[in-house]
């Protein structure tokens, strides 16, 4: 065989053989036996090298755990496929989301070895709990109906696909989705997802690598709404009906009265964008906390309506016409505890301002001075108290850096939450314990990454006739520790940020230090009692940035 | 398929075993595309399981019929897909198709001389192959974390290929 042939099978499996080569490596496979032979024996050492690899990565991740388990990490994907439809067929999947859970009752670490339909990166409905459905994998055909809300799919890692109730939807495949009622925006986010299908009751529309919206009442024409890239219309039995361009203006080779009569044009502001459904759900909480009388505060970060930031700052002429600020302290340094009557104050920003937070639409506080903090106060004496809250830390050259504590150290039952800039391990300290947060049962060696949103919490409290002291990164256990001589917790005025040793003064001191905290801060909640870790894992899945996380696998 | 016993499971998981690597080298054949390939391959193992009450051969003849299998997902794959897309044409595929079902005999002697090749490479050019052949890197982006021409490193992979191709191929037992 030449080395020609040879060349042209390599480039095909790379799946870069020039068009111009198309033919001729046609004909030769078609003539040449002995050229099919030795693309048979290539396309068996692609296989045996990309499997390889994949096996290699399969194998890394899974941890087999029984006797079947060990033939899987052998056959991998396809015994965990068949050993999910084997479990799988004997498990109801809903039909509908909010009556059930979603999840099958297929083991998760078998599901995560089979390519799903699709995942739900998001989702809300009021009045139903998003935990069980938040990370969910759809691995057949599935009709959704929901009153109210919406649900953020990605498709086979390349199509996001958001529904907005209230409607009916249907999966039916990888690139098909079946709208009978509602809103959605559809995104491709790589070649991969291109020719992904909404089918309406009138009309299919193919997505040729773009982001459109489309809004579908039974028995009507689609109303579309072309964001970027190509859109095709096409018929119900399968004929192009035309392409629409951005803004809904049609390809100069369609057909343009015969597509404009397929549709209806649509003002798609409305549609929810990615994150939406995050910050419904962060609203929704917060509602639900004022009914919670075990939380103390809870601080969104919400920037200040207008209406309380006119309040009376501002400048007034002194008889002596000059210029004073009538209050130091302005409205929009306030930090809102929507707690009312809470044994914890509203919060005071100090060298902080406002930044783009975890959800597109909502606020959060940029930290990035050396000062900057936010202080509060928790009044009274607390046998047991959780407090958590969510940060996005950026590099800092400090040695230490405080997420949060008590101002003063002086007494029992003063409090600090902070992490060094070397293991980046978050530590708990506790006024009075010598060995507080080092004399402890460590479950993970977690490093805080940065420029990424954590929830950091901590849990103390009295169990087992020991004071315990338990802090979770991301829902996750990650430190207990005892207390020797600890029985309550009193923070007193809280600061969450940099704390400095209260001797800083302008005369330079060797023993003054401080903690700055560099980064953002959102979702302050404390609460005066103990969160379980089935809790404190909840907080944290409905409060995930999921859109965003899951980027970065793409 | 809640009817099935858990002997059926257990002998269909071990046929599987052993027959996998063949199925999806002959699958590869007709997918150009790598990761429509690992697609086809899991509708190829939940039909065959579906279908798995209803054949009763051994376990040579289970590589055959999962082959058959593959060949009808990989068609019905072909009509799914996009009418631009530069295929090859059915005539051929189903050529390449019958000759792989027939020649499964060599298939199998390649896969077992494969292992073989592998560990005959030295080990640089056995890390460089299986790095070249990880999901997520481009043979560009491997160049440069080597301190690599892109062009230097790709005639180096095309050169360990060849060596492995002629490799699979010295076993006087595959001409006859």
């Amino acid at each position: 065989m030449k080395d020609s042939d040879q060349t042209l099978i390599e480039l095909y499996l790379e799946g870069n053989l020039p068009k111009d080569k198309w033919d001729m490596f046609s004909t030769r496979l078609n003539e040449s036996y002995k050229m099919r032979r030795e693309f048979r024996k290539l396309c068996t050492l692609d296989d045996r090298l990309r499997s390889g690899s994949l096996h290699h990565l399969l194998t890394s991740e899974f941890q087999p755990k029984n006797k079947i388990s060990l033939i899987m990490s052998r056959t991998g994907i396809a015994a965990c496929i068949l050993i999910a439809l084997f479990f799988g067929s004997k498990s109801k999947l809903l039909e509908e989301i909010g009556t059930e859970p979603l999840i099958a009752s297929v083991p998760k670490d078998l599901q995560a070895n089979r390519v799903p339909y699709a995942v739900i990166l998001d989702y809300f409905q009021p009045f139903h709990n998003p935990d069980s459905i938040l990370g969910c994998k759809i691995f057949e055909p599935r009709k959704f109906k929901m009153e109210a809300g919406g649900v953020h799919l990605r498709f086979n890692n390349c199509v996001d696909f958001i529904f907005q109730g209230p409607g009916e939807f249907e999966i039916l495949g990888r690139k098909d989705v079946r709208i009978f009622k509602g809103n959605a925006r559809t995104m491709v986010l790589n070649k991969k997802g291109r020719e992904f299908t909404i089918h309406t009751d009138t009309s299919k529309i193919v997505d040729w690598g773009t982001e459109f919206s489309v809004s579908v009442s039974p028995g009507e024409k689609p109303k579309i709404k072309v964001r970027n890239g190509i859109v095709e219309i096409k018929s119900k039995d399968d004929h192009s009906l035309g392409f629409l361009e951005r803004y809904n203006n049609p390809l100069n080779t369609t057909d343009i009265a015969k597509l404009q009569s397929s549709f209806t044009n649509f003002n798609d502001s409305k549609v929810f964008q990615p994150g939406n459904l995050g910050y419904k759900r962060k609203s929704a909480r917060m509602n639900g906390f004022q009914s919670d009388n075990s939380v103390l505060g809870y601080f969104d970060f919400a920037y200040p309506p207008l209406s309380e930031l006119k309040g009376n700052n501002y400048k007034e002429k002194t008889p002596q016409s000059r210029i004073s600020v009538k209050n130091a302290l302005r409205p929009n340094r306030i930090i809102k505890n929507h707690k009312k009557n809470s044994l914890v104050s509203n919060g005071v920003m100090h060298n902080s301002v406002w930044s783009v937070g975890r959800f597109p639409g909502s606020r959060a506080l940029l930290m990035n001075k050396q000062e900057s903090h936010i202080s509060l106060d928790i009044s009274g004496k607390h046998k047991e108290m959780t407090i958590s809250c969510w940060i996005n830390a950026s590099q800092s050259m400090n040695a230490w850096s405080c997420i949060f504590g008590s101002r003063n150290w002086d007494k029992s039952g003063r409090l600090r939450f902070e992490f060094p800039r070397l293991s980046r391990t978050p530590k708990l300290f506790c006024w009075g314990e010598k060995s507080f947060g080092y004399n402890s049962q460590r479950s993970t060696d977690l490093k805080l990454p940065y420029n990424e949103w954590i929830m950091a919490s901590i849990v103390m409290g009295i169990s087992e006739n020991h004071y315990l002291g338990l802090t979770y990164v991301n829902g996750d256990i990650q430190n207990k520790s005892k207390a020797k001589y600890l029985n309550y917790l009193e923070p007193g005025e809280l600061i969450v940020g940099n704390i400095r040793n209260s001797r800083l003064s302008t005369i330079p001191d060797p023993n003054n230090w401080e903690r700055p905290l560099s980064g953002l801060i959102d979702e302050l909640i404390i609460w005066n009692r103990c969160l379980s870790a089935e809790e404190i894992k909840k907080l944290h899945k409905e409060g995930d940035t999921t859109y965003l996380s899951n980027f970065a696998s793409l | 398929m809640e009817d099935k016993t858990n002997d059926e499971h257990s002998l269909f998981l071990s046929y599987l075993a052993s027959s996998e690597p063949i199925i999806r080298a002959y699958l590869r054949s007709l997918v150009q595309d790598y990761h429509d390939q690992s697609e086809i391959m899991q509708n190829v193992f939940i039909t065959a399981w579906n279908k798995f009450s209803s054949f009763s051969g051994s376990q040579d003849e289970f590589c055959k019929w999962a082959c058959v299998i593959a060949r009808y997902q990989a068609m019905k794959h072909r009509q799914n897909q996009a009418r631009d897309r530069l295929v090859l044409n059915d005539k051929l595929i189903t050529l390449i198709a019958d000759e792989g079902i027939e020649d499964q005999s060599t298939t199998k002697h390649w896969h077992k001389k494969l292992d073989i090749c592998l560990q005959k490479l030295s080990p640089s050019n056995r890390t460089l192959i299986q790095k070249a052949y990880e999901l997520d890197q481009s043979i560009k982006e491997l160049a440069n974390s080597l301190n690599k021409s892109p062009n230097s490193f790709y005639q180096k992979l095309l050169r360990i290929r060849k060596s492995l191709s002629k490799c699979m191929d010295t076993d006087p037992a595959l001409y006859s």
